[in-house]
């Protein structure tokens, strides 16, 4: 089981948009695995959800907690939960059949790896229907600001969701990590090379803790690599 | 009364000739035509005890001619002999042929007069008839619910839940669960649990495995159940079921409007509105009902041809066709409640004394 991942721009097959350099380091994740069933493996999660933990604070639309209808951050335990909800009738109406983003989104924002790992594997925001997002920040810091985050939440689903990265590094978020073509791809957009560095540096050292390698690869390189994964 | 006692003559004897023996043979051969041998209703001889007149006795003999064979032609008619029974059949057909003529006389009459009022409403139409005003002709007196069953079968296929017998939960939608942002899934069939976590869906667009654009099957967490893996390309029949669940998903769902529409139309045109209403609401029921039963019953036949698989499109036919059916009989009922309902009397029972502890 391999964790690959290649700097090289991102084709269009992996339904990732087309991050501009000027925005930052752009890095496209992918995995092998033995396993017969669909979805990100499981070993993969652990990685993933360890690496973006150690990394700094994560933030994702999460299904499975209750989040209070009151503005801002809630905390909850030692997260921060936050409801976004679009408050007219004839705006929840046009959301819902927009598809541009759900009427109805919540964030949980956390420094645990067991919160994160729930970012692959929630049904209200599928990680295969490319409906997730993770914002990461640094753990010192709070979370990022809900009022600007909500103001445009469909951004975060769009396709050229890296376009509106600009505005959220100046709210402290330092990467954004989205799914790719059915969820078998991650891309992840760091503020800078250094901190894509940093983050592939935990995710080496996560994988080798699950007995895994990681490889940097070409593009071609890497899609024959998930060619020949045997899932 | 049947005959009791033989009539007409023998050997040029009288027989037995009792007045009400005699009135009984003169009016069944009166009743036949004289074409057939009867009397066609020229008799009507004053009677006498005992004695047959010689009207009634050629004509029963010219029946018998005409009717049984030469050695049976005696003149004489008894009682369940072969001659009464000829007789008989022969004014049983007779008076058929009777009401047969004078329904058709009857419907011809009525349609008569229709073709009248018909003539008379195109004149009225065209102005041709003296003071009359133009009628508006809008259809609006057509009924409008023929077509809604046919609209409700596929309208409900494309918004239910057909569950897949035997798969722990599984059901085929044409929608995923939870969000779906612009440029998300392309999957048209999704066989999957109530939260979509667990799922095998039917996809078009970029495959890692092949590393082209296909039609391929996904899934997660039904391996298992279907032993389909990930990004395993379909063939020509996977193609076709794409497109056309794709076509039932948004086809479906305008014909579901269309026929809401059309049946809140019809109770509003109705001159019965609450049984229409009865009729409508019981006619969407049955056909939501039908569409879960039927599709469960064509997926279960589907998925055991089509080695798992198979139980979406045997879910999605089976539920057309349920629902369908489902909205026919589910109207039926519903118009039936109804009936018994408005021809039903309620009696209010008298309060009870409450006992005394």
């Amino acid at each position: 089981m391999r964790v690959f991942i290649t700097h090289d721009p991102p084709g269009p097959q992996w339904q990732l948009g087309s991050p501009s350099p000027e925005l930052g380091a752009f890095a496209l994740i992918g995995w092998d695995s033995d396993e017969v069933e669909g979805g990100v493996p499981e070993r993969i999660v652990n990685v993933l959800a360890g690496s973006l933990a150690a990394f700094g604070r994560v933030t994702f639309a999460c299904s499975t907690v209750s989040a209070p209808d009151t503005p801002g951050w809630q905390l909850q335990g030692s997260d921060f939960i936050a409801r976004y909800r679009t408050r007219s009738v004839l705006d929840r109406i046009a959301a819902r059949f927009s598809v541009r983003a759900p009427g109805d989104l919540v964030l949980l924002s956390t420094t645990r790896e067991h919160a994160v790992r729930r970012l692959f594997d929630d049904a209200g925001y599928p990680w295969w229907n490319q409906a997730q997002f993770a914002l990461i920040s640094s753990a010192g810091e709070p979370s990022p600001d809900f009022d600007k985050i909500a103001f445009d939440p469909a951004a975060l689903f769009e396709r050229e969701w890296s376009d509106g990265f600009g505005s959220l590094r100046r709210l402290g978020v330092q990467a954004i990590l989205r799914p790719g073509v059915d969820g078998d791809v991650a891309g992840l957009l760091c503020a800078s090379s250094e901190l894509r560095n940093r983050f592939e540096a935990i995710l080496s050292r996560c994988a080798e803790n699950f007995g895994m390698s990681l490889q940097y690869l070409s593009e071609a390189e890497f899609a024959e690599s998930l060619a020949s994964s045997a899932s | 009364m049947g005959l009791t006692s033989s009539v007409g003559r023998r050997h040029g004897r009288d027989s037995r000739n009792r007045i009400a023996d005699q009135k009984i043979v003169q009016d069944l051969l009166n009743r036949i035509p004289a074409s057939a041998g009867g009397a066609g209703g020229s008799l009507n001889e004053r009677m006498v005890e005992g004695i047959c007149s010689n009207k009634l006795h050629l004509a029963i003999l010219n029946f018998q001619r005409k009717n049984l064979p030469p050695q049976l032609a005696d003149g004489h008619v008894d009682p369940g002999g072969r001659t009464l029974d000829a007789m008989e059949r022969m004014a049983k057909i007779n008076d058929s042929l009777i009401a047969a003529n004078k329904a058709i006389a009857d419907a011809a009459e009525r349609a008569s007069r229709y073709k009248a009022k018909v003539d008379q409403a195109v004149d009225q139409m065209l102005g041709n008839e003296p003071g009359s005003a133009t009628w508006t002709v809008d259809g609006s007196d057509a009924p409008l619910s023929g077509a809604v069953p046919f609209m409700a079968g596929p309208g409900v296929a494309s918004v239910a839940r057909i569950p897949v017998p035997g798969t722990s939960g599984l059901a085929v939608e044409l929608s995923p669960r939870g969000f779906v942002p612009q440029g998300g899934s392309t999957s048209t069939v999704f066989i999957q649990d109530v939260t979509g976590k667990r799922h095998l869906r039917l996809d078009y667009g970029y495959n890692v495995k092949t590393q082209t654009i296909d039609y391929h099957w996904n899934q997660k967490g039904t391996f298992k159940t279907f032993g389909i893996a990930d990004h395993t390309p379909v063939g020509a029949a996977g193609r076709v079921a794409y497109k056309a669940a794709k076509y039932l998903k948004y086809g479906g769902r305008i014909l579901l409007v269309v026929g809401i529409v059309s049946d809140a139309w019809s109770i509003v045109k109705s001159s019965q509105p609450l049984r229409r209403t009865a009729q409508v609401v019981g006619g969407w029921a049955g056909a939501w009902a039908g569409c879960e039963a039927g599709g469960a019953g064509g997926a279960a036949v589907g998925g055991a041809l089509g080695e798992g698989v198979g139980a979406a499109p045997g879910g999605i036919i089976g539920c057309i066709g349920g629902g369908i059916g489902g909205y026919f009989f589910g109207s039926k009922v519903g118009g039936f409640v109804y009936d018994w309902a408005e021809n039903t009397f309620f009696t209010p029972l008298p309060a009870a004394e409450q006992p005394e502890e």
